[in-house]
């Protein structure tokens, strides 16, 4: 079996460095005879329960990993598809291993004439996505996805909730988020904004609707995201869309009350946390990112590494810190700071 | 129901206003007046009272400061007074009521250099060489109108316009060098009030006034000018650093009538010659009094056997005095106090044969202070400018 | 299930893997083994089956209010002036009394309450139309203008607002005439929205003027520049009252109308002018300003009309009155701020004598007063470092005034400066002043340069 093990490396190796052509259809090679576990390990013990399942399971890696790769070097690439798709759902699967037999799985369903989502060129998006600079990385099947979670503290009288979080990667470009198809409603009711905080992907549009019996005028001044919805009352909407990340901060001409933020996020992971601070951002591709978290009360982003292994990154913890002095001066919308006590 | 009285809260008010302190007197009674000769006039023609106040209900007959004439002009009447117990007579064009105390204001008089042993011998002349008309600023429609003057000369750089100058406001914006001078007494008046066609003369006396008792051609104030009465010089004296006048208490002497409010006898008034009861000497050297210009009036309440003296009703007191070389005009109006008998111990000096030593006369402030004591004088809330124009008996400076 | 050589086939054993992965992360222990595997104790982190794809947003719990009930703020304005002269703008040589009728007494203003440097008058008597005073004359000084602090206190549940405002006002050289440290209520009123949907207030105590649009501004965070206007002397006291202000939209036109509407004891001159907190006269001052706006979304226009009539409050006489009336426009677009103001007053003399903030005076003296303002101001956006924006401004404005009897004045000024915000809570200005006597006052050397830091809490 060590030979047979040095032998698949090193073919697995040669196999790597030529992808792109695999041989035609030729005879099957010889029947790998690993369908059952060569060695009868007997089970006396709970150590000995451990040390078969772990045996059994490395055993699978390596029958998954030579199976594919015969069924690739023999044509049947959907056969090789589908034993390195089972190869990639076993939980804890080592990095190396991913790395070697990715590549091949993708040549192996374009081969099979599944669109893989690494082949898939910009026109095909979707004409409400906004066009990206770079290519967009290799998309992983949904299953190799983990998720990142933790918990975040402070916010002030806010609280934790009013954070929005999101991740950027270290190792490249990060994958942009997609826009809904319809916009998302932040309403104005009861001289409040709802939601009180709104992270949207980027090129997001928002209908700002008036749910209460009187005026309303949203604006921001917000460095680069200034708009002016004009005067507008109840039941009718103004929309905006928002193509450039970072926070938007909402006020109203009329009710110097009123505040409210957006926040535009440029990444595809990104989250807003439950009231109590939890929080999990799913669909994460394994790796080193950079978690942002933003927070009204806060001046500036908190940002710490996170390395998101195979299985996730679990427990992080994001401490808000209250440092940001709150809006003493209201401003109208042109600027013009207003007294809060006239209420005008 | 009680109304609250928001007079009686004024103090009370005054106390709680933030940053002020009331300062005495200001109890929302006060209605501070001011009659110039403008107004003199005016009061001439409808036959009102000036000067009217609580403290003097029955004002100052307008008549006693004008004499109007035929033509609807007025001439300044020579009022009869005494003071350190001699015969005095003064003007009197301006009139205050509640005015606790008056400014000296400044008048320019415009030179073409300098000369501190003789200031007006470079006076700035006009065109046609008469002398430029002083400037000053603050004119009769003001409630700040003085005729207590500082005299300024402001040295007129060389080759001038003497024209231009008709303003305070010019004389600082071009920066004349301004040099002090005398204090002077001058009265604005209406072009229609004059001095008369003849010299002045005491109304008694018939000698003639001081000569500085004038009717000058006009001034500049803000560009206009006006005719202007000159009255005297150094005839006041003020605080140098608050510019307030020193007031001289001129007294009116009274009696009480029946109902017990002093009324006055219509005697010629009493000119002081200090602040109440400081004992202070007359200043008037020379025969040239430095006080007057500026009185306060008081009443002066005399007994009840106080008369004026009227050498038409004493024939033989008038007779004593000629004998003993007086002119008895010289004591017409004046008023004794003991000069008639009430009670059997009372002795009846304007028929006594020591006349006139025998009587107390009320013709000084000291002997008004002595024989009548603070209680029976009353400072009222009229004040006036009354530059004597004769004094000790002749016109000053004759 | 076991395969014919008693092995088990593959897909058992993938099943298996799989089974005892998920058995590890659920901490479940597998039924065919009493094995204590370790597994990590529940953390309280959520299934990932607990979220959506899209975050439906944070909303704040009902009732919560957007700042807590009791909000504090305040500023304090600290700074440096050189005014030219002796700091007054009476002339060298002047001995007129009053001393304060023949210049403008608050032309040299050097800070944003409007104190002046001084107002020596060299022992001259004056009639109570002076400033406060910083009491500096002509020497150049560090000032701390003012330390002001509001409280504000918004209920939850009733739509009731008080609002008090104190400040502290740190003075040295007390000459006589009150300019000493002072710590007063500048304002002090409770509001009332009793119209939930309705922009609709009632308010009663100390509060702003509703004259004009200067009182908008006269703190020193709010104010483009340094100091105020030659007619804000009459347009931005605080007055003692019963206020209300309404103001109704309309979508339609892109417009809104007002009206803001006052019964107050005293008028709006500034305190050393007048007393404000006790009727003198027993009979209130009626004051009201209508205004028009024009909200364009690149621009907006704002128009109004004010006036003032009643008794003066600086005297006991009913019957003296005070009559002011006033024109505002204000043009915001493009970062540009234009705004202006004509303000025309006219006093008639009272009977007795006059009290100011100051002190009691002999004569309430007939007075008029006609001027202007007009003012341009353009915000950079400068974001370098600290620096936020950078706002360029000069102002022109004209006073012609006079007391009955006196000569009339003129002035004019030209104000210039630059205004960086600095963070979001620090300010700093630089101001110069040129005053300039047209008429009826001699001219006087009182310029002043003046600067400005205010730090906003």
């Amino acid at each position: 079996m060590r030979a047979a093990l040095v032998w698949l490396a090193f073919g697995g190796a040669a196999g790597m460095a030529t992808t792109s052509a695999p041989t035609p259809a030729a005879s099957p090679g010889p029947v790998w005879s690993g369908h059952e576990m060569p060695l009868p390990i007997s089970v006396r013990s709970p150590q000995d329960l451990v040390f078969k399942g772990e045996a059994e399971r490395q055993y699978l890696i390596f029958n998954l990993m030579a199976e594919g790769r015969l069924a690739y070097e023999a044509g049947d690439f959907a056969r090789a598809a589908r034993e390195w798709e089972t190869l990639l759902k076993i939980p804890n699967l080592p990095a190396e291993v991913s790395r070697a037999v990715l590549p091949l799985l993708g040549e192996a369903l374009r081969q099979h004439g599944v669109p893989s989502a690494a082949t898939e060129t910009p026109s095909a998006r979707s004409p409400l996505a906004p066009p990206t600079t770079a290519e967009a990385p290799p998309t992983l099947p949904t299953s190799l996805r983990t998720t990142v979670s933790g918990s975040v503290t402070g916010g002030g009288a806010i609280g934790p909730g009013g954070a929005v979080l999101w991740l950027k990667s270290m190792d490249g470009p990060t994958p942009t988020p997609r826009p809904s198809r319809r916009p998302r409603l932040v309403s104005q009711s009861n001289k409040t904004f709802v939601p009180h905080v709104l992270a949207i992907p980027l090129g997001e549009t928002i209908d700002f609707r008036n749910d209460d019996p009187f005026f309303h005028n949203v604006f921001s001044l917000t460095p680069g995201q200034h708009f002016d919805a004009g005067l507008y009352d109840a039941g009718r909407s103004y929309t905006k869309t928002f193509t450039r990340p970072g926070p938007v901060e909402l006020l109203c001409n009329i009710h110097a009350s009123m505040v409210g933020y957006l926040y535009v996020v440029d990444s595809a992971y990104f989250t807003q946390p439950r009231s109590n601070g939890a929080f999990v951002i799913r669909n994460v591709t394994p790796g080193r990112y950079e978690l942002y978290a933003w927070h009204e009360s806060s001046a500036n982003v908190v940002k710490q590494t996170v390395i998101v292994g195979a299985d996730g990154a679990r427990g992080l913890a994001v401490r808000i810190p209250g440092d940001r002095q709150a809006l003493v001066v209201v401003p109208d919308k042109y600027g013009k700071p207003r007294q809060p006590q006239l209420g005008y | 129901m009680l109304r609250p009285n928001a007079r009686a809260l004024v103090p009370l008010i005054c106390a709680m206003t933030a940053g002020g302190a009331c300062e005495p007197g200001t109890d929302g009674e006060k209605q501070p007046r001011l009659w110039s000769l403008f107004d003199v006039s005016q009061a001439l023609v409808t036959g009102s009272p000036v000067a009217v106040a609580p403290s003097l209900p029955q004002g100052i007959d307008p008549h006693e400061i004008l004499a109007p004439a035929a033509d609807g002009s007025a001439t300044l009447n020579i009022i009869p007074a005494y003071s350190e117990g001699a015969p005095a007579a003064y003007v009197m064009p301006e009139l205050w009521v509640d005015f606790d105390e008056v400014w000296v204001q400044p008048w320019y008089v415009l030179v073409t250099a300098w000369n501190s042993q003789s200031p007006t011998q470079n006076r700035a002349k006009n065109a046609d060489g008469t002398n430029a008309a002083p400037v000053f600023d603050v004119g009769p429609n003001s409630l700040f109108y003085s005729p207590l003057w500082q005299v300024y000369y402001a040295v007129l750089p060389a080759g001038a316009d003497v024209s231009q100058y008709t303003s305070a406001e010019r004389i600082f914006d071009d920066k004349l060098a301004i040099y002090p001078g005398s204090p002077w007494t001058y009265s604005v008046r209406p072009d229609a009030v004059t001095l008369g066609a003849t010299p002045p003369v005491h109304p008694y006396l018939q000698t003639p006034v001081a000569s500085f008792l004038s009717s000058a051609p006009t001034a500049w104030v803000d560009g206009e000018q006006m005719g202007y009465f000159g009255e005297g010089s150094s005839n006041f004296t003020y605080d140098a650093a608050s510019l307030e006048v020193e007031e001289t208490p001129l007294y009116v002497i009274a009696r009480r009538g029946p109902d017990g409010s002093p009324a006055p006898l219509g005697a010629p008034r009493v000119m002081g010659s200090g602040p109440p009861f400081a004992g202070r000497p007359a200043d008037a050297p020379g025969g040239k009094p430095r006080f007057g210009a500026y009185s306060r009036l008081y009443l002066a309440v005399a007994p009840a056997t106080a008369a004026a003296f009227d050498p038409d009703a004493a024939p033989d007191a008038a007779a004593l005095l000629t004998a003993g070389g007086i002119d008895p005009e010289a004591y017409r109006g004046r008023v004794a106090a003991n000069a008639t008998k009430i009670a059997s111990a009372d002795v009846a000096c304007f028929t006594r044969p020591d006349f006139p030593s025998g009587c107390t006369w009320l013709d000084s402030q000291g002997s008004i202070e002595d024989s009548l004591g603070a209680t029976n004088i009353v400072a009222t809330k009229v004040t006036a400018c009354t530059p004597l124009v004769f004094y000790g008996g002749k016109g000053i400076g004759r | 299930m076991r395969g014919r050589s008693g092995r088990r086939p593959r897909s058992a054993l993938i099943w298996a893997v799989l089974a005892a992965a998920r058995a590890a992360a659920t901490g479940q222990v597998r039924a065919e083994t009493s094995v204590e595997t370790p597994v990590p104790a529940p953390t309280g982190e959520l299934d990932p089956e607990d979220f959506d794809t899209q975050p439906e947003g944070f909303v704040l719990p009902s009732g919560t209010p957007m700042a807590p009930p009791l909000t504090l703020m305040g500023y304090v304005d600290f700074g440096f002036a050189d005014a030219g002269g002796d700091g007054t703008s009476f002339p060298p040589g002047d001995n007129r009394v009053p001393a304060d009728y023949g210049v403008d007494t608050f032309a040299p203003a050097v800070n944003s309450r409007g104190d002046v440097a001084s107002i020596d008058a060299g022992g001259r008597a004056t009639n109570g139309f002076l400033p406060r005073s910083v009491n500096i004359g002509g020497r150049p000084s560090f000032l701390l203008n003012t330390v002001s602090q509001d409280l504000r206190y918004q209920s939850t549940h009733v739509p009731v607002m008080a609002f008090v405002r104190i400040q502290a006002l740190p003075r040295w050289g007390g000459d006589g005439r009150g300019n000493v440290a002072d710590l007063l209520v500048a304002q002090a009123f409770g509001r009332v929205t009793p119209f939930e949907g309705r922009e609709f207030f009632v308010s009663g105590g100390k509060f702003d003027s509703v004259f004009g649009i200067e009182y908008l501004e006269t703190e020193a965070n709010y104010r483009t520049g340094i100091t105020p206007s030659l007619m804000a002397r009459y347009t931005t006291g605080t007055a003692l009252g019963l206020k209300g202000f309404y103001r109704k939209q309309i979508a339609r036109l892109w417009s809104a109308v007002s009206l803001n509407v006052a019964a107050t004891n005293g008028s709006n001159f500034v305190e050393s002018l007048q007393p404000t907190d006790a009727s003198l006269t027993g009979v209130p001052l009626l004051s009201a300003r209508l205004g028009y706006e024009l909200d364009l979304p690149r621009a907006q226009l704002k128009l109004g009309g004010s006036g003032l009539r009643g008794p003066r409050n600086d005297q006991f006489d009913r019957s003296a009155l005070l009559e002011m009336f006033g024109f505002d426009a204000r043009l915001y677009f493009a970062g540009v701020s234009l705004s202006g103001e004509y303000v025309h007053v006219d006093e008639e003399e009272g009977a007795g004598g006059k009290q100011t903030g100051a002190a009691a005076y002999l004569i309430a003296s007939a007075f008029h007063a006609r001027g202007f303002w007009g003012q341009a101001a353009y915000g950079v956006p400068i974001p370098f470092g600290p620096l936020r924006v950078v706002t360029p401004y000069v102002r022109y404005e004209q006073r012609h005034a006079w007391f009955e009897g006196f000569r009339p004045i003129t002035v004019a000024r030209v104000t210039g400066g630059l205004r960086a915000e600095l963070s979001e809570a620090l300010i700093v200005k630089v101001e110069f002043l040129l005053n300039q006597e047209l008429a009826g006052a001699p001219q006087v050397d009182n310029n002043v340069f003046t600067t400005s830091v205010v730090y906003t809490w």
